[in-house]
């Protein structure tokens, strides 16, 4: 329902209600005054004509009918509500009907009713007739020395009352219609008055929600829906400067966006080149290297081998870093790209600890391992996983002094075979302060970059880049000089 | 009889060490320094496998591929991609396009020596089972 015709409905409905009972009310009030007045006026009538009609009937019933005849009709005119007028003996004889002036019968009266009690009455009595068409008054007649020898019944008829009762009624309610209706009418016009600038408020809103802003709404005087337009007003012109200003800046993103992506693509074609550039001439150098150490290209002095393994073991440092640097930038423009397969935890801890047995040797590290025989199979990208390890054991490595001890240890987090596997790297190393454990997953960061722990700082950044690309976590737990404690989680094949 | 493996590389140092390699073991190689070589080479003596490098100017590995794929002569010769990509999606794209296998850039001599030998062998019973049916 519409507001404006809300509005009219309660409006008109309360003003009904209220129309209703104030002229109910009126009416009632009106009839009951009427009604005094009428009966006040009948006992003044009865009190003025009571004793001339009696001396009257005296002196002129007998000897002068037609006087006294002509006197009743003059009175009966007096009143246009009086209909009758009797004379009564306070014996309840009656001596006269003004019926029988008419030639109508006249009524009889029980000599032990109501009536005859009335009659006796020295104060004048007023009731209703029985079908209640008239009232019927009593009036005693006293001689002057106080005899009561008559009683003079008036009969007034309640006819012109009732029309005038009528009328009041039908003039108040026609009266309370009509202000109803008027009243309603106002209110329309009003509520019409109200709502047209809430409706214009509403079509500019929606012109607004479509885009366009050029809308304004005629705001006249100071009122409070003026108020609202002007507001209104107001912020769609503030709208409009700010979609202007959006607008301008969602083009600058946009070219910068365009610029972004042209930039990302030279940074592809940069990292493939580089990729290439620095991959050809160590393919050469490792493979010949190789081929040479084993013998292939003729026999070698000790001192040969020796050199060729020193070679051999800094070109394999070489491919690493080189590796790092090119997976660091492919991760950096999150193009991390995982192939998960099935494999056992164990199986890969075995590879990677494999591949470093020279660095582990070569610091005499104790190396100690804690992988229980029923750890279910892990789902993820078994190379890229290596290399997470492998990046966790050579930092371990690094900060660990020879004849410290490493280990890795292997555990199924909620005993299922749905949840996750928890893998941990611990060392007994010199740890990591609480302020720098925060930062060593960022990259390039170093724990002690002036002293002998060289590397690029990409190792830890590299293993959490390939975690979140699994959306796996990484956490480190160290406490200075007490070493550190790498875990991370995998998901179990299911 | 020897099996013969056709190198297409514009490195000449990777190409005289893949075939130094081979050579060792009983392989006779071709060498190609260039894409349109390696086509007329491969076309002209149908070598048992072809070892491709991808990055190499004026037509690259992926071109070269395309064609010895619509080529009728030169369709069924294997081909192994040869590469410093090693991005999953080039390894997709390389099946794709009909490579079987796909070998990194830098690689040590036992391991190209191990997958040259395996991908004769697996070609050549493929072959031998064809010639059966």
């Amino acid at each position: 329902m519409t507001f404006r015709k809300s509005m009219v409905i309660h409006t008109s409905g309360l003003l009904f209600v209220f129309m209703m009972c104030l002229a109910s009310l009126l009416v009632y009030l009106r009839a009951r005054e009427i009604r005094a007045s009428m009966e006040k006026d009948a006992l003044t009538f009865a009190t003025l004509t009571a004793g001339p009609l009696c001396e009257a009937y005296e002196n002129y019933y007998e000897s002068g009918y037609f006087k006294f005849r002509e006197l009743v009709l003059n009175l009966l005119m007096l009143d246009r509500n009086l209909i009758g007028v009797q004379i009564y003996t306070v014996n309840n004889k009656k001596l006269f009907d003004s019926a029988e002036l008419e030639g109508k019968g006249t009524e009889e009266v029980k000599k032990n009713g109501a009536f005859y009690k009335r009659l006796k009455d020295i104060c004048p009595t007023l009731s209703n007739s029985k079908d209640g068409e008239y009232y019927d008054m009593v009036f005693p007649y006293l001689e002057p020395w106080g005899w009561h020898r008559y009683s003079v019944r008036y009969l007034f008829t309640k006819k012109y009352l009732k029309q005038r009762l009528r009328f009041l009624f039908t003039a108040t309610i026609s009266l309370s219609f009509f202000s109803i209706i008027f009243a309603s009418f106002i209110s329309f016009l009003h509520t019409r008055a109200t709502v047209r600038p809430l409706e214009k408020l509403t079509d500019a809103a929606r012109k607004m929600s479509k885009g366009n802003f050029d809308t304004r709404i005629e705001s006249r005087g100071r009122d409070e829906i003026s108020i609202l337009a002007e507001a209104f007003n107001e912020m769609s012109d503030q709208v409009k400067i700010d979609l202007k200003m959006l607008k301008s800046q969602k083009k600058i993103l946009s070219d910068a966006n365009v610029e972004l992506k042209r930039l990302n693509e030279l940074k592809s074609q940069f990292l493939a080149s580089v990729s290439h550039e620095l991959k050809t001439p160590l393919t050469s150098l490792k493979g010949y290297i190789d081929y040479i150490a084993q013998g292939k290209l003729g026999p070698l002095t000790d001192a040969q081998e020796k050199g060729l393994d020193v070679a051999k073991r800094n070109l394999n440092r070489l491919h690493k870093q080189i590796l790092n640097l090119i997976d660091f930038s492919s991760f950096e423009s999150g193009k991390i790209e995982v192939s998960p397969t099935p494999f056992h935890i164990d199986g890969i801890v075995r590879e990677a600890v494999t591949n470093l047995d020279a660095k582990l040797t070569e610091k005499s590290i104790v190396y100690e391992e804690n992988i229980p025989s029923d750890i279910p199979p892990v789902i993820a990208d078994r190379v890229k996983i290596l290399q997470v390890l492998e990046n966790l054991i050579i930092n371990a490595v690094k900060f660990t002094p020879s004849g410290g001890k490493i280990s890795i240890s292997c555990r199924n987090m909620d005993g299922t075979q749905k949840g996750k596997i928890r893998i941990c790297v611990g060392d007994s190393g010199i740890g990591i302060s609480e302020d720098k454990q925060k930062k060593i997953f960022e990259k390039f960061f170093q724990v002690k970059p002036k002293e002998k722990h060289k590397g690029l700082g990409l190792g830890l950044a590299i293993s959490k880049s390939i975690l979140d690309a699994h959306n796996e976590t990484i956490t480190v737990n160290s406490k200075k000089g007490k070493g550190s404690n790498f875990c991370f989680t995998l998901p179990i094949y299911k | 009889m020897k099996k013969r493996v056709l190198v297409v590389d514009d490195e000449n140092d990777i190409l005289e060490l893949i075939s130094i390699i081979l050579s060792d073991n009983d392989i006779t190689v071709y060498k190609a320094k260039d894409g349109l070589s390696g086509l007329e080479i491969a076309r002209k003596k149908k070598p048992d496998l072809i070892l491709l490098d991808i990055m190499m100017p004026e037509i690259d590995g992926w071109e070269v591929l395309k064609i010895l794929k619509i080529d009728d002569e030169t369709r069924n010769i294997p081909v192994a991609m040869l590469t410093c990509k090693t991005e999953i999606k080039d390894k997709v794209l390389g099946i794709q396009e009909g490579a079987i296998d796909y070998i990194t850039k830098p690689f040590l001599t036992d391991d190209i020596i191990k997958k040259v030998k395996n991908l004769l062998t697996k070609e050549g019973k493929e072959d031998s089972s064809d010639a059966i049916e």
